[in-house]
């Protein structure tokens, strides 16, 4: 007997798919109750995006597969999504996630884990130093991360052009009170919105009064983060992903050296980025049932706890967080819960990517002189004009 | 039992073996899994899985092309990124033996001088503890086998190539077969979408009012938009709008002169075009112009065919065929038969220049006083026949007089000559006077001649 064969691509950032184990030994086993067989797939995020689109565009994509929250729009736009007309458990952590992986009224995407920008801190200097603040706001953060780079080690951080620039340093503009523009209307500013250039300001001068090295601007994300968790580089990093070695599940481990803050507070309050990774069913899938039976599965405590365990993802449905006894946890919840998201557009892949480029640009002239002159506003005004050229030809997108 | 080990010379015959089986079956996969069969044969003893791994898009990331165990042999589909694997094996080719908590492997990366090429990961069965020389023993084997798979990256290079010319070849086809087809733009998009796989198409043609008019399709949407937007402002896009953009744009130039263009892109997604996209789609585009010129030519044709071109009325072969057609389906009909009265007058007094004059306003006027779904015909000369579908008698009758009236009642004006001009008409029905074609015409006819000896300027039906 032919047994239904399902197709299901998710992300692996390890060296070998077999790191995957878990993943595999779980879903295997539900499938061999059920009437089917898997074809895996495991594909890093750099890779994803074009992996998935032209599998579309081959007509072969597989029957599941994971996506970025930021990729829903684009890919709905693009009918790759199908509708998931089963009801599934909806017990969100936060608000935006459901509003993201909703269309018209029709879940397209299932929530699956989340991503955060956390400010992590080296709790031995901060205790050394006589740093006692809980949390941070704009100001006490300055005067620290100032102290600390004068008589430590800077704050760590980047600006290459890449996503991670902008999930990282967004949460300092909105803290700022600054909010993304209505795109459908035209003609709108972002580098040149007064809030959007004070935040610049603020970030480039802790940026130099953390006496942050020049060759870190252009660093590999990678090589700060290892720095930082080596304890050699770096006093605080902000992160998207919470790496293995910082496994929040051994508390013994990581409370003497690392710590989780809120993201300074401003005058809007304290919010962190949000993203993550959904499970999305292929509009071109024949076998939609199964594909929503699995899905069923992959999000269930029972799974989604396993994931938490063995990759530092965290999930976005609440029930699991009532089942774990952790303080980190908890915070982590909390961090979540006060997470804000990007704004939902067909186009967002555009938008980020001249956002992150446009941002590294005015960030690297800033270094020396954070003060905003012609030359800055210049290239604020180049940005501002390039993003707002692409909706001059948005033909064919609503 | 610890198992024995395998010394250099052995290797390098192993590999020269695999190598040659790569040479040898030049149907890329049947050289693979015969080299991967051959190597696991030889490894079994003392490795359960063998990966081989491609990095041939000279990416950041490896392919996983085959891996085969005790199970099989298998087609590999997984993706691994460079950025995770040690620069010991990606830049500096080091063979290595690695022991993690999940076992134990060594790592063969595939070299062609600096440039990584990909790896064999080899999987040690439990048992099995590589003695320390292994790795060096495994140098020779790694030499030979990275030059057989960089002849293979060659071989999948020129296969990608035959690949893309057969596209061209197929899509061609289908442009060639679009000359006939009414909204040719629009189904052209589908196939550059569905068959291509850009993000969006864009057919562009200016008019005569400094606009263009733009069908747009997006991939996975069925719709095609229509835009309009001034010519000067389109170029000022596709020069400014479009620098971050993968796009390729091509004029389409109808006899030397640029009508409008194509603009594909990766407008949504921001994927780079490949070189063998960007080679692709300009032999495309050579035929696309070649598509828009003939498609241009064939509508000429066509029209020519079709309309008389004098009067812009259809031509008597047209109108015959269409008749023919539609009789079959309607269950009553008209024919109005008109010509006008003292045209050979006209000519001789006039001219022929001017008579043509007054034949080309009959046209209009003739159109203007008919539903779009009557079809009128000038038969020659001075003769027109109109075919009025689902009409009765007695509303054909008031078709012709309107006619009729609008020239009795608005003399022509030509050269400032001011021509009073008269017309008289026959009237056939179908079915009741006939139901064939050339009766009802042949009876029109008649009708008419009955109309002029009543003395013109008046309308004479079958029936009355």
């Amino acid at each position: 007997m032919t047994r239904n064969k399902l197709k299901i691509w998710l992300v692996s950032e390890s060296v070998f798919w077999k790191a995957q184990t878990y993943v595999i030994d779980y879903a295997e086993n539900i499938s061999k109750k059920e009437s089917f067989t898997i074809e895996w797939r495991f594909i890093p995020w750099v890779n994803l995006w074009n992996e998935l689109t032209l599998a579309f565009k081959a007509k072969n994509p597989p029957d599941i597969f994971e996506i970025g929250s930021s990729w829903i729009s684009t890919f709905a736009e693009m009918n790759f999504l199908a509708p998931i007309s089963i009801p599934l458990r909806e017990d969100y952590v936060n608000d935006w996630t459901l509003k993201i992986s909703t269309l018209n009224n029709e879940k397209i995407a299932v929530p699956w884990y989340l991503d955060l920008s956390i400010l992590v801190g080296r709790k031995d200097i901060l205790t050394e130093s006589g740093i006692n603040y809980n949390n941070f706001n704009f100001g006490t953060f300055f005067e620290t991360c100032k102290k600390l780079g004068e008589n430590y080690l800077p704050l760590g951080f980047s600006f290459r052009p890449e996503p991670s620039l902008l999930h990282n340093l967004m949460p300092f503009f909105w803290n700022n009170g600054y909010e993304f523009p209505n795109f459908s209307k035209g003609n709108f500013k972002i580098f040149t919105d007064r809030n959007f250039i004070d935040s610049l300001l603020y970030i480039a001068n802790l940026w130099q009064n953390s006496k942050m090295p020049k060759t870190v601007a252009f660093a590999d994300y990678f090589s700060i983060q290892e720095a930082f968790f080596r304890e050699s580089g770096f006093v605080f990093f902000i992160t998207h992903w919470l790496p293995d070695f910082l496994n929040f599940f051994n508390i013994e481990k990581t409370s003497n050296t690392f710590d989780i803050f809120d993201f300074p507070e401003g005058i809007a309050g304290s919010y962190q980025w949000g993203g993550g990774s959904f499970l999305a069913i292929s509009s071109l899938s024949r076998k939609k049932d199964i594909c929503y039976e699995f899905i069923k599965h992959f999000i269930s405590d029972d799974f989604l706890i396993q994931k938490m365990k063995k990759e530092g993802k965290f999930s976005p449905y609440k029930g699991l967080y009532d089942k774990i006894d952790n303080p980190n946890i908890k915070k982590i919840k909390n961090l979540i819960k006060n997470s804000k998201t990007y704004p939902q557009h067909p186009l967002w892949f555009s938008i980020e990517k001249f956002l992150y480029k446009g941002l590294s640009e005015i960030l690297w002239n800033l270094i020396d002189n954070p003060v905003f002159g012609t030359e800055i506003e210049n290239i604020a005004k180049k940005w501002d004009k390039n993003l707002n050229k692409l909706f001059d030809i948005k033909w064919g997108i609503m | 039992m610890k198992r024995k080990s395998i010394n250099t010379f052995v290797f390098s015959m192993l590999a020269v073996k695999c190598t040659k089986m790569l040479y040898k079956y030049r149907k890329l996969k049947n050289g693979l899994y015969n080299m991967m069969i051959a190597m696991f044969k030889f490894f079994k003893p003392h490795f359960s899985e063998i990966f081989l791994f491609l990095n041939y898009e000279n990416k950041d990331v490896l392919k996983e092309e085959m891996y085969i165990n005790d199970k099989g042999c298998f087609v590999g589909k997984n993706i691994i990124s460079i950025n995770h694997i040690s620069k010991k094996i990606t830049e500096k080719g080091e063979i290595l033996y690695r022991i993690y908590e999940r076992g134990k492997d060594i790592i063969i990366p595939l070299m062609s001088g600096k440039k990584f090429l990909g790896i064999i990961q080899l999987t040690c069965r439990d048992d099995f503890e590589p003695p320390k020389s292994y790795c060096e023993d495994l140098k020779i084997m790694q030499e030979i086998l990275s030059q057989g798979i960089q002849y293979l990256i060659s071989r999948i290079k020129i296969n990608e190539i035959s690949g893309i010319l057969k596209k061209i070849s197929e899509i061609n086809k289908k442009f060639i077969s679009l000359i006939e087809t009414p909204n040719m733009e629009k189904r052209l998009i589908r196939i550059l979408l569905e068959e291509v796989g850009f993000d969006r198409v864009i057919i562009y043609f200016f008019d005569e009012n400094e606009r263009a008019i733009l069908y747009v399709g997006i991939f996975g949407k069925r719709k095609i938009l229509k835009y309009r937007v001034s010519q000067k402002k389109l170029k000022e896009y596709i020069y400014e709008n479009y620098k971050e953009i993968p796009h390729i744009h091509i004029p389409i130039e109808i006899n030397s002169h640029q009508k409008g263009g194509v603009i594909v892109d990766n407008f949504l997604t921001l994927i780079e075009f490949t070189d063998e996209i960007k080679e692709f789609f300009l032999e495309l585009a050579t035929e696309l112009s070649l598509l828009f010129e003939n498609s241009d030519l064939f509508k000429n044709i066509k029209r020519e065919a079709i309309f008389d071109h004098l009067t812009g009325l259809y031509r008597p072969k047209y109108f015959y065929d269409r008749i023919d057609e539609e009789l079959k389906f309607l269950e009553k009909a008209a024919f109005i038969y008109i010509d006008f009265d003292y045209f050979k007058e006209i000519n001789d007094t006039y001219g022929h220049l001017t008579g043509d004059k007054v034949l080309e306003i009959a046209g209009k006027i003739i159109r203007k006083n008919l539903r779009s779904t009557d079809i009128p015909c000038r038969l020659g000369g001075d003769e027109f026949i109109i075919f009025l579908p689902e009409m009765d008698r007695q509303k054909a009758i008031k078709v012709a007089n309107r006619i009729l009236s609008h020239f009795k009642n608005h003399p022509i004006t030509i050269n400032e000559t001011k021509l009073n001009l008269s017309l008289s008409a026959g009237i056939s029905i179908f079915p009741d006077d006939a139901k064939d074609r050339e009766t009802l015409l042949a009876l029109a006819d008649k009708a008419l001649y009955k109309a002029k000896e009543m003395g013109r300027g008046t309308i004479f039906s079958t029936e009355n």
